[in-house]
């Protein structure tokens, strides 16, 4: 890869050629091609725990060299390379993810193309080959934004490529187009020439091309934002203007609202799984096909949700199958919804329920990361930590949402169970008391507590539901997806202790060691003045944000800005809390107003978090001495954040 | 090319003294090089790309690295323009020339998700937006290093047979389109020194090719200076000064339909003939086209 081979008449073709004329052909159990496979990946593994060379000559040939490696994979269709990166995407995609520095040199889009062309290759090997299809959604709508324009040619490559796409004879890829066109809002000529090479390369008489550019267009989305069949593709001679939604029938529904409600009924009259589970995949293969040509996913989410925690509650038979079903309900929604938090807490409950509790609490501790603003996930993580015993971790869990201001009543009863455990029956009476305060009229399982403690009686400390599964459950394994979310839970639960123990410190640092690209500890690295974004080769934005905060470095805080226009409030307030009156003042003007902005998701986290400091404003105070008052908290508000952020949206796949 | 370091002069005789022809002919190649500057010579020295050594394995490691480093480059321009650098100036061509360059499209059609009839289809309806969405993406893959291309006019006669494609190749000395166990499909693309220029931000933008433009590579022959342009070595024997073709290095020229002049498949391996022969014809037309029977004699003994 990174040298050469005198082997003519190739000698100076390109390795990702080399490797497609020599090996391309054979089959995939030959010794050669076999060798090649188990190559590339421990020259990858070996390339991604490598520091970026400094040197920018010697850097644009570790991206191209890194590019090749994926297309090589993709060309000559190496098998167990393909999976492997896409088994562990969390952790590919997020190296992948900083190496573009060029059209010609990113790493990121070979590894995206590589995904897209091997999902035919690796249908065999994969349970759920058209995993991806959400994320190509997804790509396609965010090409112009999130990624650059040139990206939707590889979310329509991989909407092409789906395996069922291909045997059904669909065509997903209109509504990655649509979704494209209605995000990104094109001109009528960008979007036919994105459009009119699609249609050559799928000829289809102009009926069938005008129902299903109808059935894309008839979804909630495109009628809630007023687009009227034919919309953008009234420039094509086959969609005369006549077209339009009125009149015309739809040719595909989600499942009929009668399957699901029925099985929504049974479940809750505790028929036995063996009889649902038929039903339960016609309805998940029914809202997957409808999803997958119209692009909406609205249906399909809420569904999914809906009838996964139902089969959590139900459990009366088949536990471990039916916590299984709901897992795997949770992970279909993610993939369309990554920032849905029912399908997160679905997906670690059924974790819970199938007796997968390491992964479980992984997932807590991913779930809090997340939803830093969400009092329940910080709740259930701490109710699953007493459910295993883990009691000082759960305490740290109470407390840590208590200093981030994301707490609800219900802490304070989980607070009061685990003190009065300890046999602090002061305190707990107190932590009741507190929680009685905000919640006096919703205080159910507080005043009961209440009354159990002032007869001097115990309070059971592990709920009741998670207790019965602890009993009857014995511990299974994790699934691979878990374990490579192990490292951000790892992370997440270190991060706490990293102000004041120098064993946290050290734990980050071996952490850092083995794997010195993984970015979440980069960011909490840089946080703590351990490791230097500046001193790095394409430093991830996220890591440079901490390291500039934490050493007060305004100007560079100013400069991230330009770069990352999504972390625009998160920088605002950052300056803020480091005494610049302009950006206080410009941040308590922008966290007013809940009106659209390129930084929807740090603005929905701060929002919530600056409610204290606006009743400071109010009360008279300048916007920058009533963030002074606040710093603390919102320092704290401004790690959740930033973590939240830079969390993989390629999740679940 | 003669250098400066001890160690380089040393290690360049060891790769002339080596047994193995591929070996001597990568030397020869260094040695007899006229077209490499002062400038860039010194930066070749210089740069600390691999360590120092007089063993011709260090040399030719020094060399691949400096192609890959500064050569296939992706956001600075290639040595081989830079200004400061003194290319190689091939000198005033006429705008209108036009300049054709074989180009292997099996890596642009699997990104792009097509197969060659669809895109040979396409081509011969000129579907403008679909060549125009192919080329977007076979753009994005393509960097800058400097372009091994012709002049028109020195393969236009070819150009209506069958197997053009391979007859080019051959012609052409492009030795890694080899058709292994499927043909290989390639484009032939065709566009103006104004096209080159206009895209151009260097002051020369088409060179006379030299040693540092590619990987050691035993098919390459340095011209002598005084022929302007380099001159491809053939897959076969050259038969004399008239089979050679005219070879330049153009920078980048972001592809359109309007670039994309002939499809075609190349059929056959590359031919395989002893690389001293190749070598030895070679070095005798070139002789002859410069009038310089002197060129490359001393290494050729």
């Amino acid at each position: 890869m990174a040298g050469y081979a005198p082997v003519f008449p190739y000698t100076l073709a390109d390795a990702p050629d080399v490797a497609r004329m020599l090996i391309g052909h054979l089959p995939a159990d030959d010794p050669a091609h076999k060798a090649m496979a188990s190559g590339m990946i421990s020259w990858l593994d070996e390339k991604r725990v490598e520091p970026l060379p400094a040197d920018p000559a010697r850097l644009q040939d570790y991206v191209l060299q890194v590019s090749e490696a994926f297309e090589i994979i993709s060309l000559v269709g190496l098998i167990e390379p393909a999976l492997k990166l896409r088994e562990q995407y969390v952790l590919w995609f997020e190296w992948a993810n900083r190496l573009d520095l060029a059209p010609s040199r990113d790493a990121r889009a070979s590894y995206l193309r590589m995904l897209a062309n091997t999902q035919p290759t690796v249908a065999d090997h994969h349970a759920d080959a058209d995993a991806l299809a959400p994320f190509w959604l997804r790509l396609c709508r965010s090409a112009g934004s999130t990624y650059p324009k040139r990206y939707l040619q590889i979310g329509l490559l991989g909407l092409r490529r789906l395996p069922s796409a291909i045997e059904h004879g669909d065509s997903p890829w209109l509504a990655g187009l649509a979704g494209w066109a209605l995000e990104q809002k094109p001109t009528d000529q960008q979007f036919m020439r994105a459009w009119l090479p699609m249609k050559r390369l799928y000829p289809a008489s102009p009926k069938i091309l005008r129902q299903r550019v109808f059935n894309v267009l008839s979804q909630e989305k495109f009628v809630k934002a007023d687009i009227q069949a034919p919309a953008w593709w009234a420039n094509d001679p086959d969609f005369p203007k006549t077209t339009h939604a009125k009149g015309q029938g739809h040719s595909l529904e989600p499942p009929a609202r009668e399957l699901l409600e029925a099985i929504i009924r049974d479940l809750r009259n505790n028929v036995a799984f063996s009889d649902v589970r038929a039903r339960l995949e016609q309805l998940a293969d029914g809202y997957e096909r409808f999803t997958a040509v119209t692009g909406d996913d609205f249906f399909l989410v809420r569904s999914f949700c809906n009838v996964g925690k139902e089969l959590l509650r139900n459990a009366v038979d088949a536990v471990s199958e039916r916590a299984q079903f709901a897992e795997h309900l949770a992970r279909k929604a993610l993939r369309y919804q990554p920032r849905d938090p029912i399908a997160w807490g679905l997906w670690r409950d059924a974790l819970f329920s199938r007796g997968a509790y390491e992964a479980s609490i992984a997932l807590g501790w991913e779930t809090v990361r997340r939803f830093p603003n969400d009092p329940l996930k910080r709740n259930e993580l701490a109710e699953i930590l007493i459910a295993r015993n883990q009691l000082d971790e759960a305490l740290s869990v109470i407390h840590g949402a208590l200093d981030a201001g994301t707490f609800d009543h219900y802490t304070y009863a989980i607070l009061a169970r685990l003190l009065a455990h300890k046999g602090e029956t002061k305190a707990a009476k107190q932590a009741i008391d507190d929680g009685l305060d905000i919640a006096a009229d919703d205080g159910g399982a507080l005043l009961s507590a209440r009354s159990l403690l002032a007869k001097g009686k115990p309070l059971q400390l592990v709920a009741s539901a998670r207790q019965k599964i602890v009993d009857t459950m014995a511990v299974s394994t994790h699934d691979s997806i878990a374990l490579a979310l192990e490292h951000s839970a790892k992370l997440r639960r270190l991060r706490p202790r990293l102000q004041d123990h120098d064993s946290a410190m050290e734990e980050l640092q071996q952490i850092l060691n083995s794997d010195p690209n993984l970015a979440y500890a980069q960011i909490l690295a840089a946080r703590h003045k351990l490791w230097h974004a500046s001193e790095q080769a394409l430093p991830p934005v996220a890591a440079a944000f901490e390291e500039a905060l934490a050493a007060a470095d305004l100007e560079t805080l100013k400069a991230l800005t330009a770069r990352m226009p999504r972390l625009e409030s998160l920088v605002l307030l950052a300056r803020a809390i480091l005494g610049d009156i302009d950006a206080a003042n410009e941040v308590a003007e922008r966290l007013r107003d809940d009106g659209e902005s390129k930084d929807d998701q740090a603005a929905e986290i701060l929002r919530e978090r600056f409610r204290p400091v606006f009743q400071l404003i109010d009360g008279g105070l300048d916007a920058v001495v009533a963030i002074a008052k606040s710093a603390h908290k919102l320092r704290i508000a401004i790690y959740d954040t930033n973590e939240a952020l830079s969390a993989p949206e390629l999740i679940a796949a | 090319m003669n250098f400066d370091d001890p160690q380089l002069i040393q290690a360049l005789d060891n790769g002339l003294l080596s047994p193995d022809d591929g070996i001597k002919a990568k030397a020869h190649n260094l040695r007899l090089e006229q077209g490499v500057s002062e400038s860039r010579r010194r930066v070749f020295e210089r740069k600390p790309s691999v360590p120092a050594g007089s063993s011709w394995d260090e040399l030719f490691r020094r060399h691949v690295d400096y192609v890959r480093l500064y050569v296939k480059t992706s956001t600075e321009q290639p040595h081989t323009f830079q200004d400061q650098l003194e290319p190689n100036d091939v000198g005033d061509i006429d705008q209108e020339q036009l300049i054709v360059r074989l180009e292997g499209l099996a890596r642009p059609m699997h990104e792009f998700g097509c197969s060659f009839e669809e895109l040979q289809k396409d081509h011969d309806d000129q579907d403008v937006d679909f060549l125009n969405e192919f080329c977007d993406v076979w753009n994005d893959l393509r960097d800058l290093r400097p372009a091994f291309s012709t002049l028109l006019s020195e393969v236009a006669e070819k150009l209506d047979l069958d197997d053009w494609a391979d007859v080019l190749r051959d012609m052409l000395g492009l030795a890694h389109y080899s058709a292994n166990t499927a043909p290989e499909p390639i484009a032939l693309c065709k566009y103006s020194v104004a096209d080159v220029h206009r895209e151009a931000n260097t002051k020369v933008h088409i060179t006379m090719p030299t040693v540092l433009d590619s990987d050691p590579w035993e098919h390459y022959f340095p011209a002598p200076k005084s022929l302007r342009f380099g001159r491809a070595m053939a897959l076969v024997p050259c038969n004399n000064e008239e089979d050679l073709k005219v070879e330049l290095l153009n920078s980048r020229v972001t592809y359109t339909h309007n670039n994309i002049w002939k499809l075609g498949q190349i059929a056959t391996p590359a031919p395989v003939f002893s690389i001293s022969e190749l070598r030895e014809m070679h070095l005798l037309a070139l002789q002859f086209a410069s009038g310089n029977d002197s060129f490359g004699a001393a290494e050729a003994s």
